[in-house]
């Protein structure tokens, strides 16, 4: 039994370290690639040790090899030149349609050839507005060969350079000439080369000789590719395309400004302490001069503390895309008429939050940096680029690492101090005899209080001297040692702290709220009713502040948007959840939002899917996805768990302002 | 790993010298890591061996009073919602030095009272003393926390 006690406060200990302690389950992992980025050919060596033979053949193949093809590029130049500088009639003769084939840039990127079916291409004048390609031509062999693709704007150039992809067709060859028909049946003809771009991917880039793009493909440029003159030529706006992103943004912007949360504003004297309370709870304590100049000051908060205003106002909640739970945000700022005001730094606010649940004691605070260009697209125009802009995500938060805590106010309580503490005491074989001092303004009569000691103290006799108004010294003076030993004299009214007057069955008369601690000498201090040692806060109404003793709080020192939060710790697995919305992601406005915690974040975008990152897998969620078709808002709500999965059937329905809000507040727990 | 230094160390100073030792010689040896088991449990345990070797140059420990067997002591379950590891950890730095390592090594380490006494030089009845003593001294500490 004893053993078990022990060994349950052990394992109690044990897991409230292992709650603080940061996810370190994928240390094996970053382990096995930093391994593999350090010496992977020392550790395949010191596990095959027995490989000179081999690497002997191996370097004998391999030179083989490279002497037989030296043989055959140097001998037989026939088969090798490009067929733009050995056979360019030929070449232009069948040009319309041709691709010419550069062998050896063939043999030179042959990992192209295996896996590429991308290419990316910079066009000449011709504007490209639509999204499908066909691409037709024929080889040197005269074999037909035949592209269709979909070119998208890239969104990183920010050009207007399209990348096709090009389904399982391989593009072999350097030089391209291709005509091409966009869907309304205009027909495109580009010229250029092809140039890988990227070692990862695969993609090719066609790099235009310069004022020749414009050429029919019969009068394709002679020469090597490398005497091309590379130039990139970007395609003027694309004024319809852009023009529909433009208005569906400032559509999305219209719509979430009519969400955006009603802000509260009071007006405070700067001069002395203030206790604001929010209509959800929040109630902010400010001290006498927290601000720099003014003495009337303009305090407005907006708060957010449900998944209504959180979804509705797009807070997500993430730090450096690590995810966080919220307890709740705020922002607060400061006018003094009209001008905005910072606070004093020596000076701070107390924010307490309204949740008194044991969930907010491991939270911190963070302040939210704004994502600018999130929030003001009121100045966009149709010559803005919007690929850049990340509409999801609006604020990032920064740790304050301050905790949130309870008791910042303590409750008094004023009592008549009948407490048991003798200056002696001492046991005898007829009971316990104890010696106490009474003070000079008691409010008790000696023998009312020692009847009182007798009765209800269980003494078998007490001795009461009359004190002096002070504390006292006993013990033995001079010879070397001195004793002294302070007590508290009795009997007279005295304000303490509520839990020590309950430890002594006291009854209040009077109950106050003060914003500092009881602190002194020892456990027991306790303020003097005629000389009080500190002033009280007694300019608030005493059950205002009652209400705050219980509630968590903690101490801000800028103004802008705070949040209480702390990290999401979660020891399963990490997946990446990818959500395709079939047309371009940008244009939308999507969350993951989560079920059992309050959490919220946005994706990455890539073309028309958004990427979720290390998620926990298996944690419920739901997707809340706002986008603008055909001129109307829509919006729609998925529910899933979290896994490496595409999720693309959202069903998307029109919605308004007030039925969105709905659905988002459906989220938060009743 | 540094919170583990500093578990043992006397402040953020000493927890770093034990911490940078450690890395040392993880990085020394890291040839030698056979993949047995998981890369932290390799690291900790040399970071631990280290913190071990920490604490023997300061000095040796004393050999507790014998004392009666092990007595009852629990903390209410409730007292560990309302206090932080931090906080915890906190009071544990606060116990006698020589309490706070047998403790930590002990409750926090998985060390059994023979590997204790093997590794600090002490005797097990020794490491069963500081264990119990710590434990009693936590409790005491947390009363208040089991009376609010």
């Amino acid at each position: 039994m004893e053993q078990n006690n022990n060994n349950n406060t052990d394992k109690k200990l044990r897991q409230l370290e292992n709650q603080s302690l940061p996810d370190l389950s994928k240390m094996d992992e970053h382990w096995e690639q930093m391994k593999n980025i350090l010496q992977p050919e020392d550790l395949l060596v010191n596990k095959t040790p027995n490989h000179k033979p081999l690497r002997w053949i191996t370097a004998v193949v391999v030179a083989g090899t490279f002497f037989f093809l030296s043989y055959e590029f140097f001998t037989k130049p026939g088969k090798l030149i490009s067929s733009t500088e050995k056979q360019p009639g030929q070449t232009l003769k069948n040009s319309a349609d041709t691709i010419p084939i550069n062998r050896r840039i063939k043999r030179g990127t042959s990992s192209i050839q295996d896996r590429k079916d991308s290419l990316l291409l910079t066009p000449t004048e011709e504007q490209i507005n639509k999204q499908e390609f066909i691409l037709t031509g024929k080889d040197k062999d005269g074999k037909e060969v035949k592209f269709v693709g979909v070119a998208k704007v890239s969104p990183k150039t920010g050009r207007d350079t399209l990348i096709l992809t090009l389904p399982k067709e391989q593009v072999t060859e350097q030089h391209f000439f291709f005509k091409g028909k966009s869907a309304d049946g205009k027909e495109v003809t580009f010229t250029g080369i092809a140039k890988k771009i990227s070692r990862v991917k695969d993609t090719l880039q066609i790099k235009l000789p310069g004022k020749e793009t414009q050429n029919t493909p019969g009068n394709m440029p002679k020469g090597k590719p490398s005497d091309l003159k590379e130039k990139e030529i970007a395609l003027p706006a694309d004024t319809t395309t852009k023009k529909q992103a433009v208005d569906k943004k400032k559509a999305l912007f219209d719509f979430f400004a009519q969400l955006e949360k009603e802000s509260q504003s009071f007006v405070i004297s700067n001069r002395r302490d203030t206790v604001i309370w929010g209509n959800e709870g929040t109630a902010l304590f400010i001290p006498a001069n927290a601000f720099r100049g003014g003495e009337s000051v303009t305090i407005t908060i907006k708060e957010y503390y449900s998944y209504r205003d959180i979804i509705t106002n797009r807070l997500t909640t993430c730090a450096d895309n690590q995810l966080l739970v919220s307890g709740g945000m705020l922002h607060i700022s400061a006018t003094v008429n009209g001008r905005e005001i910072d606070m004093e730094p020596a000076n701070s606010i107390r924010w307490f939050v309204p949740d008194t649940t044991d969930a907010i004691r491991q939270m911190q605070l963070f302040n939210g940096i704004v994502n600018e260009a999130s929030l003001d697209l009121k100045n966009l125009n149709q010559d803005a680029d919007t690929s850049e802009i990340d509409f999801s995500s609006t604020i990032n938060w920064v740790l304050d690492a301050r905790y949130f805590r309870r008791n910042h106010f303590h409750t008094n309580v004023r009592v008549l101090d009948l407490r048991d503490e003798p200056y002696k005491r001492r046991s005898t074989k007829n009971g316990m005899v104890g010696k106490f001092y009474l003070s000079p303004d008691a409010k008790i009569s000696k023998e009312d209080l020692e009847n009182y000691l007798l009765t209800k103290r269980n003494y078998s006799r007490v001795v009461i001297k009359k004190g002096t108004g002070g504390w006292h010294r006993t013990g033995f003076l001079g010879l070397g040692k001195r004793y002294h030993r302070l007590h508290q004299e009795i009997g007279d009214s005295a304000w303490m702290e509520i839990s020590l007057a309950r430890r002594h069955n006291l009854k209040a008369t009077d109950t106050i709220v003060t914003k500092n601690p009881v602190k002194g000498w020892y456990d027991f201090y306790v303020y003097d009713g005629r000389k009080p040692v500190q002033k009280f806060d007694t300019a608030f109404s005493k059950n205002n502040l009652n209400k705050l003793a219980n509630r968590y709080s903690v101490e801000i020192r800028t103004l802008g948007w705070i949040n209480c939060d702390r990290f999401l710790k979660d020891s399963r697995p990490k997946v990446d959840l990818i959500v395709d919305l079939k047309e371009s992601a940008n244009d939308y406005c999507t969350f993951l939002v989560f079920e059992k915690v309050k959490s919220m974040m946005s994706g990455s975008v890539s073309g028309n899917k958004i990427y979720f990152r290390n998620v926990p897998e298996g944690e419920a969620v739901t997707i809340m996805s706002v986008g603008v078709i055909d001129g109307k808002t829509v919006t729609a709500k998925h529910r899933t768990r979290l896994s490496n999965t595409v999720v693309s059937e959202l069903k998307f329905e029109e919605t308004t302002p007030s039925d969105f809000k709905e659905k988002a507040a459906s989220l938060d727990k009743p | 790993m540094i919170r583990v230094c500093q578990r043992y160390a006397g402040d953020l100073d000493g927890a770093g010298i034990i911490y940078n030792n450690a890395m040392f010689r993880v990085f020394r040896n890291i040839k030698n890591y056979q993949h047995h088991g998981k890369l932290e449990a390799w690291v900790r345990t040399i970071v631990i061996n280290c913190c071990l070797d920490h604490v023997k140059a300061k000095g040796k420990i004393k050999e507790a009073p014998v004392t009666a067997a092990t007595e009852e002591i629990s903390i209410d379950d409730y007292v560990f919602e309302k206090i932080s590891a931090k906080e915890i950890q906190l009071i544990i730095k606060k116990l006698p030095k020589a309490t706070a390592i047998v403790f930590n090594l002990f409750v926090y380490e998985g060390c059994t009272h023979n590997q204790i006494a093997d590794a600090l030089g002490i005797s097990e009845g020794t490491s069963k003393w500081h264990v119990n003593e710590g434990r009693r001294l936590l409790k005491t500490k947390l009363e208040h926390l089991e009376k609010a």
